[in-house]
Parts: structure tokens; C-alpha cells; sequence
């Protein structure tokens, strides 16, 4: 599909879910037979930590240097100094008010994940088991490599993670270290002993009433394949889409969401990595990202990690509902290079609430 | 039964049977419907990743354009006035990303 088609199938297919909204109930005779997630309450997002890595420069350099972006992340030297890491606590309140608490992804750094699994207690509800499933987005190492850090509190803590697993992931999720050109990038003493649901496109994962995974086999750098995305469908609001990257894509996540899911029609907003603009460049075709979300019509979008803050004040400018971070991050020990007083991004130990 | 009380129950029969038959016309496009969808999204080339900006853009806007130029060149591939998305595509096709 070309751009311009795909714009104007975007904005058609606006049309017909709004004209599909008026029309009522015997357009539904015609729809698609959709998966039924559920629904929830409400989902609150903390932002443990969105800081991957705190120098830019220095982890595009990481890249270029040994072999550009093709090269496998388990033979790059990757600067120790500059590792930090991505995870996401989500609180979904359902409908009889019981809450579920679901840990998305556990970081890169060992030290750094220690330290913000103790600012948040995280390490406590992981040991009680409030805290029992942790689902991991995809093998990236500022996503995996920090497992140490989890699984040390449970290590038979049930995990979700994409199929396309490669030996080295293994090797570090059941206890080992890996090496490149002699030096240890990564190492997990705590050989996890629990249930790895290996996830395909194939279906929706269900976890809790309103809250289900689906797996997108997409390519991604650094020879990494496959992104879990988490779906919550909040009652009366609408779908909210969680990631750690959005490597498939923000539009085809919305898609998606519209297409096979039960409710879906309705987007209600977004959470996390949108992977736009990485090394905060711009490029005019970014404007297009722009006009295809406002076409979903969403009303509440956290974004941050790998979205760029060039994109993110682009799109508040251009009128998407960007929900605004506080200052909270400064109190963290380090801060990321790009970071700006716009705040535009949810940066760490934000909170939203959906 | 009177003639009112006749023509009501007539009524209603045909209401019935019309409802009924609307809910069998309902199931049958839902199944045509989703035997129709169900084959686009397995058509080969249907969404396909790379078929846009909009749809690749994770990959193909994120990155700076020197790190596919990097990656076309370890491969022998011209990147000279070649869009980034066919870079990307023509690596995919070769297995390097």
C-alpha cells in the first residue's frame, strides 16, 4: 500500500467507525467475529524506569562501531556506564475492585534495576507474590538483560516472552553470563525455575478480565525478532495499548485493536515506547504518524523511552492528547541525556492513569 | 377467534418469522464476512510491513539513515538515491535484519 492510500484508507476507515457508531446496532450483524478480552476498571501505569540508557551518543556509537545495526546485541561491547533499563508496573482495578498487579519487562542494568525495584518496592511485592507474572516485550537488552534483578525475589515467577528466543537468551534466563570480544556484558546467577509462556501472533494471551497479550512477529535491529503488546480494554473508555517498544507499530497496534478485538473500535490511548524517532531525528514523513493516531481519536497518550522527544512535542503541538510527566525523574540518582523541561515524556516515577 | 385477535396473531407470526430470518441473513454475512477477512489477512503482501512508512516506521524512521547506509554497503547493496524503506526491505529479504 502506498502512502497516500494508506492515509486515505486511514481516514476512511475513521469515517466508517464513526458513521458505524451513529448508524447503531445492526451494523454489528456485519462485523468481524472479534476476540472478547473483557474489561476492567481502570489501569494505572507507574513508570519504574523508561531510561534504557542515559547518553544517546554513546549507545549509538555502542552500534556503529561494532558492525552497525544488523550485528547481534550479544557481540557488541555495549559501555556498562551507560546501561539503565525499561519496565512498567501496571495496576489494573477490575470491575469488583480487585486489583492485579502485572510487571512489564526488567530492565538491563542489574544495579540500576536494584535500585529502582527498591525505590518502588517493587523487590517486596515480587517476594509476597502480589506481584506473580511479569510480561517481557521482546529480547532487547535494556528489556531482558536485567532478569537478575527479578528473579532473585521469585525465580519462579510466571513469565510471557515472544518465541523468538535465540540461544543466548536462554543461556542468560536459566542461569549464565555471555562474553563479547572478552568482556562480560550481561550474567544472571538466579537460573529461572518458573513457567516461560512462549507467545505467538497466533492468539490473544489472556491474563485478567480486560487485559490480554498478543504477540507481533515483526523485525526489529540488533537481531531481534517479535514484540509482546499488552491490551486493556477499560469499561466505557475504550482500548489502551501498553509497550515496552512498539517495534510492530502504533497504527498497526490501533489496527489491530479495531480489527480483532471485542470493543475495539473505541481506543481510548496509549502507554509506553512508540519507537519513532530513537536518536531524536526528524524526518517530515513522522508528520504522517501523527495524522494516522489522531485519526483513531485517542484521548490519552503516555509516551516515552524510545517515542523521542522530538516526535512527542511535534505531536502535542499538532493536537494528540500527550499526557505531561512531572519532574519526579531528577530525583532519580541519573537522568537521560535528551530529557527536557517540556515534559512531554512520563519519565521516571510518573504515573497515569487510565 | 375474532377477526382483530385473528389478524393480530397474524401479525405477529409474520413479525416473527421475518425477525428469524433476518438473524439467519445476520449469521450467514457474519460468516461470509469473516471467511472474507479471515483470507486478507492471511493474502501474502495484505498490510505487509514494509509496504509503507506508516507501517515500518519503527524501523525504517527510527533509525538514522547513515546506519542503513552502513548495512547496504557491508552488503555489496547501492543506498544512493534509494529510499530508506527499500534499504530496509532488501535487507529483510537477505536475512540481515
Amino acid at each position: 500500500m502506498k502512502r497516500r492510500n494508506f492515509l486515505k484508507a486511514m481516514g476512511a476507515t475513521a469515517a466508517g467507525v464513526g458513521a458505524a457508531a451513529t448508524i447503531g446496532a445492526p451494523t454489528k450483524a456485519f462485523a468481524r467475529s472479534k476476540t472478547d478480552i473483557g474489561e476492567c476498571k481502570s489501569l494505572k501505569i507507574t513508570v519504574l524506569t523508561e531510561t534504557s540508557w542515559f547518553d544517546n551518543a554513546q549507545f549509538k556509537k555502542d552500534i556503529v562501531d561494532n558492525g552497525g545495526a544488523s550485528t547481534n546485541q550479544y557481540d557488541i561491547p555495549w559501555d556498562p556506564k551507560n546501561a539503565g533499563g525499561y519496565s512498567t508496573l501496571l495496576e489494573i482495578e477490575q470491575l469488583d475492585g480487585t486489583v492485579n498487579k502485572l510487571l512489564m519487562d526488567t530492565g538491563w542494568s542489574n544495579e540500576w534495576m536494584d535500585y529502582v525495584y527498591d525505590r518502588h518496592g517493587i523487590d517486596k511485592m515480587i517476594e509476597s507474590g502480589e506481584i506473580d507474572t511479569m510480561v517481557l516485550t521482546h529480547w532487547h537488552l535494556d528489556h531482558f538483560w536485567g532478569i537478575e534483578s527479578t528473579l532473585k525475589h521469585n525465580d519462579k515467577i510466571k513469565m510471557y516472552g515472544p518465541a523468538t528466543m535465540y540461544p543466548e537468551d536462554e543461556k542468560l534466563l536459566y542461569g549464565g553470563k555471555n562474553e563479547a570480544k572478552g568482556v562480560v556484558i550481561n550474567k544472571n546467577d538466579v537460573p529461572f525455575k518458573g513457567e516461560l509462556v512462549k507467545t505467538t501472533p497466533k492468539e490473544f494471551y489472556k491474563l485478567y478480565p480486560g487485559v490480554a497479550i498478543k504477540e507481533f512477529d515483526v523485525p526489529i535491529l540488533l537481531r531481534v525478532r517479535g514484540e509482546n503488546v499488552v491490551y486493556v480494554n477499560v469499561k466505557g473508555k475504550g482500548i489502551v495499548t501498553v509497550t515496552g517498544c512498539c517495534h510492530p507499530g502504533l497504527l498497526t497496534l490501533y489496527s489491530t485493536a479495531r480489527r480483532q478485538i471485542k470493543g475495539g473500535d473505541k481506543i481510548y490511548g496509549c502507554y509506553g515506547g512508540l519507537h519513532i524517532s530513537l536518536f531524536e531525528n526528524w524526518d517530515p514523513k513522522m508528520d504522517d504518524i501523527i495524522k494516522g493516531a489522531k485519526a483513531f481519536n485517542p484521548k490519552k497518550m503516555g509516551c516515552n523511552h524510545c517515542t523521542g522527544w522530538v516526535w512527542a512535542e511535534n505531536a502535542a503541538k499538532a493536537g494528540l492528547p500527550i499526557v505531561k510527566g512531572t519532574n519526579e525523574y531528577k530525583t532519580y540518582p541519573r537522568q537521560s541525556s535528551v530529557a527536557k523541561d517540556t515534559n512531554v515524556f512520563l519519565t521516571n516515577g510518573d504515573t497515569v492513569i487510565f | 377467534m375474532r377477526r382483530r385477535e385473528f389478524f393480530r396473531d397474524a401479525l405477529d407470526e409474520s413479525i416473527r418469522a421475518a425477525q428469524k430470518g433476518f438473524l439467519n441473513l445476520q449469521e450467514t454475512f457474519t460468516e461470509v464476512n469473516d471467511a472474507v477477512q479471515d483470507a486478507l489477512d492471511e493474502t501474502p503482501g495484505h498490510g505487509d510491513f514494509f509496504d509503507s512508512y506508516e507501517m515500518s516506521y519503527s524501523l525504517t524512521l527510527a533509525y538514522p539513515r547513515e546506519m542503513f547506509e552502513q548495512m547496504a554497503r557491508d552488503q555489496g547493496m547501492p543506498f544512493e538515491g534509494v529510499e530508506t524503506i527499500d534499504i530496509a526491505s532488501e535487507l529483510y529479504k537477505r536475512g540481515v535484519i
